[in-house]
């Protein structure tokens, strides 16, 4: 099945960007799942919106734009909600949905508003080329070694808050580099399954990993590997859909519904462990 | 589209208001959006209380595959999106109970994971780019008679059940541990406050969109907070603030051509931006009583 569906060169491409997407996000994305930061990366994967138009309609790189928004709002995200009277948890989803709401209005002027903006937000797998991969790579590459580089710091940052504070490490800027580091992740993405799914990568691989209860750099290999294998599977279900039944499947969305149910069956097993455990 | 000779667009935006007023397509949008941004107002009071904006942005995510679901099937959009709702918070309520929430990732797991399932579902049922813009950005001025009827209905149902239960959500939003010691039960409660918001989602989620509903539900209300101390007034000043909200938005977006969840959603950033600096700049003690 595999062998008939890689021969064609755009679905091998197609499978190369998702496993470096996946090996990018799943060693940002433990950093992510360690310290809680889910919800950031989901309101950055909305924000990186208008930055994404604004660089279409000047006709410059889409990667700019995104990088470009992205780390605006890592900084934005950053900070605490200086208003007291705003939660932080209610000010980081007003500033998702007022992002997303200027990059909506911008595209919405547009001619071809609907197919510009899911093309934007679920990126479109099978037309990457081998620009977009050189670009993933060289993207995604600083993001890893920005990881690698901090790892010890970054670790006990997320496990032990006030150790790392007791021996001076500068937790802001910590944080801010986890940030950046999804912003990152989420400008490897664009192009291959735009800005929305993109935070699925970073998430759920790592979210699943870390409830098989691996220590850290194990978890970032099994997440990688999750996505590569739900990545190869992913595509070869919409590209067989697509040549036997003849059923349009959307091949971005189906290897995100993978590792999703990879999840939810690991959620679940782990669950009922912890159970049978404490039972 | 373009301004013309009035650079300011301000002729637009009277013309546009008084299209509001004489087309009947535009009128009904005009209802709903007016009756989604009372609601959300009220609700996003507790929604902002209770710290619970997460939730509702991971709820409102969680609908696109019932949206997509129910446009493939002909029937309301408000039922597809409420049998979603309900089946999130149903999942929530069991892990609640099963006692490990404490990990937020599945959240986020749930949220772009339901996005994913809905563009599936979608591009299986040969649904266009159009069709998934529109669930994402909300489409109020394509809502349908029903639509209207049933946020109405509902609507007046949630604000009822939030009048009957006030002085137990408050208690337990200010207070958990005299919630407590006075007997009552937190689970119920607390399970009511998520259904409501649930309900209240599904009838925003087909005119304010997947991704931009969560403004109609937490930035008036925000927004509001920086003005009023008691409950009721906040909740009666975010209802005025939604509606503004959307109505401006809903004009904004005949005279300029843009999105209209868009520009109800910017048009309640604005609203914040505006109470916020007018608090920052005349910190009028009176008013707050803490």
């Amino acid at each position: 099945m595999s062998g008939t569906f890689l021969a064609a060169p755009y679905q091998q491409r197609a499978l190369l960007a998702i496993v470096i997407l996946g090996v990018v996000a799943a060693v940002v994305g433990v950093h992510v799942v360690l310290r809680r930061m889910a919800f950031v990366a989901d309101a950055m994967s909305h924000t990186v919106l208008p930055g994404v138009v604004v660089a279409n309609l000047l006709g410059g790189p889409l990667y700019a734009g995104a990088l470009v928004a992205g780390v605006t709002t890592a900084m934005l995200l950053g900070f605490p909600a200086r208003a007291r009277r705003i939660g932080e948890d209610a000010a980081v989803a007003i500033v998702l949905a007022s992002f997303f709401a200027l990059g909506v209005a911008i595209v919405s002027r547009g001619r071809s508003f609907a197919t510009d903006l899911t093309g934007f937000l679920f990126g479109s797998l099978l037309t990457v080329d081998a620009d977009d991969l050189l670009l993933m790579g060289i993207v995604g590459g600083v993001a890893i070694v920005a990881m690698v580089v901090f790892h010890k710091e970054l670790v006990l940052r997320a496990f032990d808050r006030e150790a790392a504070e007791a021996i001076g490490l500068p937790i802001a800027r910590l944080d801010l580099l986890v940030d950046l580091a999804v912003a990152l992740v989420i400008v490897t993405a664009l192009r291959a399954v735009g800005t929305l799914l993109a935070v699925a990568f970073v998430i759920t691989p790592a979210a699943t990993a870390r409830r098989l209860g691996l220590a850290v750099v194990p978890s970032m290999l099994v997440a990688a590997a999750i996505a590569a294998l739900c990545g190869t599977l992913g595509l070869a279900i919409a590209h067989e859909a697509g040549m036997r039944a003849d059923v349009r499947v959307a091949p971005g969305a189906t290897v995100v519904v993978l590792l999703t149910s990879v999840f939810l069956v690991v959620a679940v097993v782990a669950w009922w462990r912890d159970r049978m455990r404490s039972a | 589209m373009v301004a013309g000779s009035d650079a300011v667009g301000v002729n637009d935006l009277v013309d546009a208001a008084a299209s509001l007023v004489r087309e009947p397509l535009l009128r009904r949008a005009l209802l709903e959006i007016v009756l989604v941004g009372a609601l959300g107002g009220v609700v996003g009071v507790h929604v902002v209380l209770r710290r619970l904006p997460f939730f509702v942005m991971t709820l409102s995510h969680a609908t696109l595959p019932g949206l997509v679901v129910a446009s493939l099937l002909g029937v309301s959009l408000v039922l597809g999106a409420a049998v979603a709702a309900v089946v999130v918070v149903g999942v929530v309520v069991l892990v609640g109970v099963a006692g490990r929430i404490e990990d937020t990732s599945g959240v986020g797991v749930v949220l772009t994971g339901s996005l994913a399932v809905g563009a599936l579902v979608l591009s299986i049922g040969q649904g266009t780019a159009r069709d998934l813009s529109a669930f994402l950005v909300g489409s109020v001025v394509t809502v349908r008679p029903l639509d209207v009827v049933l946020t109405a209905g509902l609507g007046l149902l949630v604000v009822l059940v939030l009048a009957l239960a006030h002085k137990e959500l408050v208690l337990v939003a200010f207070d958990p541990a005299a919630a407590d010691a006075a007997g009552y039960q937190r689970g119920p409660i607390d399970l009511l406050l998520l259904v409501t918001v649930a309900v209240t989602l599904a009838v925003a989620v087909p005119a304010g969109g997947v991704v931009l509903s969560v403004a109609l539900l937490v930035t008036p209300a925000s927004a509001a907070r920086l003005w009023c101390d008691r409950v009721v007034t906040t909740m009666a000043l975010a209802a005025t603030f939604g509606v503004f909200a959307g109505v401006v938005g809903l004009v904004a977006s005949a005279a300029w051509d843009v999105a209209a969840g868009a520009a109800i959603a910017l048009a309640a950033t604005a609203v914040l931006a505006g109470s916020a600096a007018i608090r920052a700049l005349a910190p009028s003690r009176g008013l707050r009583r803490t």
